[in-house]
């Protein structure tokens, strides 16, 4: 119970130091917490298949491909985690392991050039792929983090999501800066 | 029920009715309306709960994304619901993150800082505080406060409601009382105006008539009251009858008894009247044989037979008088001439005739007469009379050496005097009770063994006591065997109001 409550503190110090750097980039690492915890919020809003569906996970991974100063952000997960459902950011550059392990994989910048032929690899595997590099859901990717009036955003591409077997909340869709299905 | 006191049954009945059915309608409704503002507050609460849930859980993306503009438009939901005054949410910090406000309340409400969840149903505001959970996570808080409009248009509705339902049912009782009531008051009724018709007509044999089924209702009490009620009617019937019978049977026999006595006294009084003419001629003759008025009578003899002829019919004459007056009395002939008397004179005149009497029988005769007494009003020569009648009885009963004192003293109230008190006590030889109550009676003279020692005519007494009565006056007589009699006489000052007396004595 106190361990929960501690939780909720530390995720209530996450978001508010979300609103905080909403305004005004710090710094990369401020950033990368912000998009961190957009990512744990994403699984609140996605469904994945039976086979991965989150009632029945006892942990899920949280893949990065690539270098990215995201993975100074494990924190934000590991207190997300609770003794039924344990979070975990890791990184992991095999795309079969990917597709075996992962519920989301975050694909960095620095893998811009390779992302046709990691989109067509995870093709059908319903990990969930997110990025910041531009332009990331417009090409196959499914979520894409954007910079607009200076807030974080995030663009959505519903067909490749679907295509996935999985399924995006209507809220997110709301609340998403730009909603592609092509 | 004061107010129903004077009112007759068929009010009293129907206002009862009517009462009970007034009283019922307003608890019923009133009972029903309390009901109904609690179920329909309780309902805007859960109402409210539920719209909170689907509004908080609206908000979770906007909420956990940061979506302030996502959040504004949610909440502009509630302006198509003139019920919601505000609704605010709360990020996970607590801080505020969007707000709503009915242009109404624009300006006097705001967004409380307290997130404490909670219900409260206030006096015009339902307001209710609720955490927005998404998968066990708390991300945000929810407010919303509504308006209590529905309350207070149902009460209103309820009032309306109540006050047309409570008109009807007065009416419908109103009808149905009056002709409800008539199953009670119309046999009370029946029977109080066959009760009246009994007392004005006095006619025993006016029966109340049976109202209702008499062999399906034969428990009712009602029934049982008439029927009990024509029995007592038949039963004071025969008793009067009987009365009635008895009545004419004694008048009768009054009459007869009357007339008797009437006729007694006439022969009396013609008898005492003709009695009285020879005892004049035996009394005036012996007079002048006993004063030898044409010579003297010779041997002595004579003298005392004279003399005692003289006597016995002085005495005859008393008592031929006395018997006079008494049947006059008793015919109601005997008028009393009022004056004012000098009870002091009167008495001094009764000392002076018994005066020879009490010498020969040494009895001293004293008095006490208060100087001032004022004249009592009274028939001047019966008052004597009375005065005589009783000291010559006292003298009469007293022995050798004895005494009788007479004593007058006044009653009074304030300076008026009432009545004036005469007592006479002698040492003579007394009397029993019940000696007194006889000597009361006409011919009663006590012990008469003692007749010839002391004669009387035995009328002294009860024409005394005829004479007083004719004064409104009293006589007590306390006497004890041996120890002598106390005899008090109390006359009212002044005759019954309305005879005429003459003034000065």
């Amino acid at each position: 119970m106190i361990k929960r409550l501690l939780l909720v503190a530390l995720a209530a110090c996450v978001v508010a130091s979300i609103a905080a750097t909403q305004r005004a980039y710090a710094g990369d690492n401020k950033e990368y917490l912000v998009k961190a915890a957009f990512i744990y919020n994403f699984v609140k809003f996605v469904e994945w298949p039976d086979g991965k569906a989150i009632s029945k996970q006892s942990n899920i991974d949280i893949c990065v491909l690539g270098d990215s100063p995201i993975l100074g952000a494990g924190n934000v997960f590991k207190a997300a985690s609770t003794p039924k459902l344990a979070l975990a950011l890791v990184q992991e550059n095999n795309i079969k392991n990917i597709a075996a392990h992962c519920h989301v994989v975050f694909i960095s910048k620095a893998e811009q050039g390779r992302l046709g032929d990691t989109i067509a690899s995870l093709k059908g595997a319903p990990v969930l792929t997110v990025s910041d590099m531009d332009g990331f859901a417009e090409n196959g990717g499914m979520i894409g983090f954007v910079t607009s009036d200076g807030k974080i955003k995030v663009v959505v591409n519903t067909r490749s999501v679907s295509s996935a077997g999985m399924r995006v909340d209507a809220q997110l869709l709301e609340i998403a800066l730009k909603v592609i299905d092509k | 029920m004061q107010l129903l006191k004077n009112t007759s049954i068929k009010r009293r009945l129907t206002s009862i009715i009517m009462a009970i059915s007034f009283i019922s309608v307003v608890l019923t409704t009133l009972t029903i309306s309390i009901i109904g503002v609690y179920s329909i507050r309780n309902n805007l609460l859960q109402e409210l709960g539920v719209t909170a849930s689907i509004v908080g859980d609206r908000n979770t993306a906007a909420l956990l994304f940061n979506d302030d503009k996502q959040a504004d438009n949610n909440l502009n939901v509630f302006s198509v619901n003139p019920v919601i005054v505000q609704a605010c949410l709360y990020n996970e910090a607590g801080a505020l993150f969007a707000r709503y406000v009915s242009h109404k309340y624009q300006s006097t409400t705001q967004c409380p800082t307290d997130l404490i969840e909670r219900e409260i149903i206030g006096e015009d505001r339902i307001m209710l505080m609720q955490p927005i959970v998404k998968m066990q996570d708390k991300i945000g808080s929810i407010y919303l406060e509504s308006t209590q409009e529905q309350i207070v248009n149902y009460i209103n509705r309820q009032i309306l409601i109540a006050t047309s339902v409570t008109f009807a049912a007065l009416i419908v009782s109103y009808l149905l009382a009056i002709n409800l009531q008539k199953a009670i008051s119309r046999p009370i009724l029946n029977l109080a105006e066959t009760a009246h018709q009994v007392s004005i007509r006095k006619d025993y044999s006016i029966r109340a008539k049976l109202i209702g089924d008499v062999g399906k209702e034969f428990n009712n009490e009602l029934v049982i009251l008439t029927n009990s009620f024509n029995d007592m009617l038949t039963e004071i019937g025969a008793r009067d009858q009987q009365l009635k019978q008895k009545n004419t049977e004694l008048e009768r026999a009054k009459d007869v008894a009357e007339g008797a006595n009437r006729a007694k006294s006439q022969f009396l009084a013609n008898i005492s009247h003709e009695l009285r003419t020879p005892l004049n001629a035996i009394i005036g003759f012996s007079s002048i044989l006993m004063n030898q008025l044409f010579g003297p009578l010779g041997d002595q003899k004579y003298m005392e037979y004279s003399k005692d002829i003289n006597e016995s019919g002085t005495h005859l004459l008393d008592i031929i008088n006395d018997i006079l007056d008494l049947s006059k009395a008793e015919a109601g002939k005997l008028t009393l001439n009022y004056e004012e008397v000098h009870v002091g004179k009167a008495i001094n005149k009764c000392i002076t005739i018994l005066s020879e009497r009490a010498e020969k029988g040494k009895v001293t005769i004293s008095h006490s007469v208060p100087k001032m007494l004022p004249p009592l009003v009274a028939d001047r020569l019966r008052f004597i009379q009375i005065l005589l009648n009783i000291l010559s009885n006292a003298v009469k009963f007293t022995e050798e050496g004895g005494k009788v004192h007479i004593e007058v003293h006044t009653k009074a109230v304030g300076e008026e005097i009432t009545h004036f008190v005469v007592t006479m006590q002698d040492t003579g030889i007394g009397m029993t009770h019940e000696d007194i109550d006889k000597a009361f009676q006409s011919f009663g003279q006590v012990d008469s063994g003692l007749n010839r020692k002391y004669e009387g005519t035995g009328l002294g007494l009860p024409l005394t006591k005829k004479l007083m009565e004719l004064h409104q006056a009293e006589i007590s007589i306390d006497s004890e065997l041996g120890k002598g009699t106390l005899v008090t006489m109390t006359f009212p000052a002044l005759p019954p109001a309305g005879v005429d007396y003459r003034p000065n004595d």
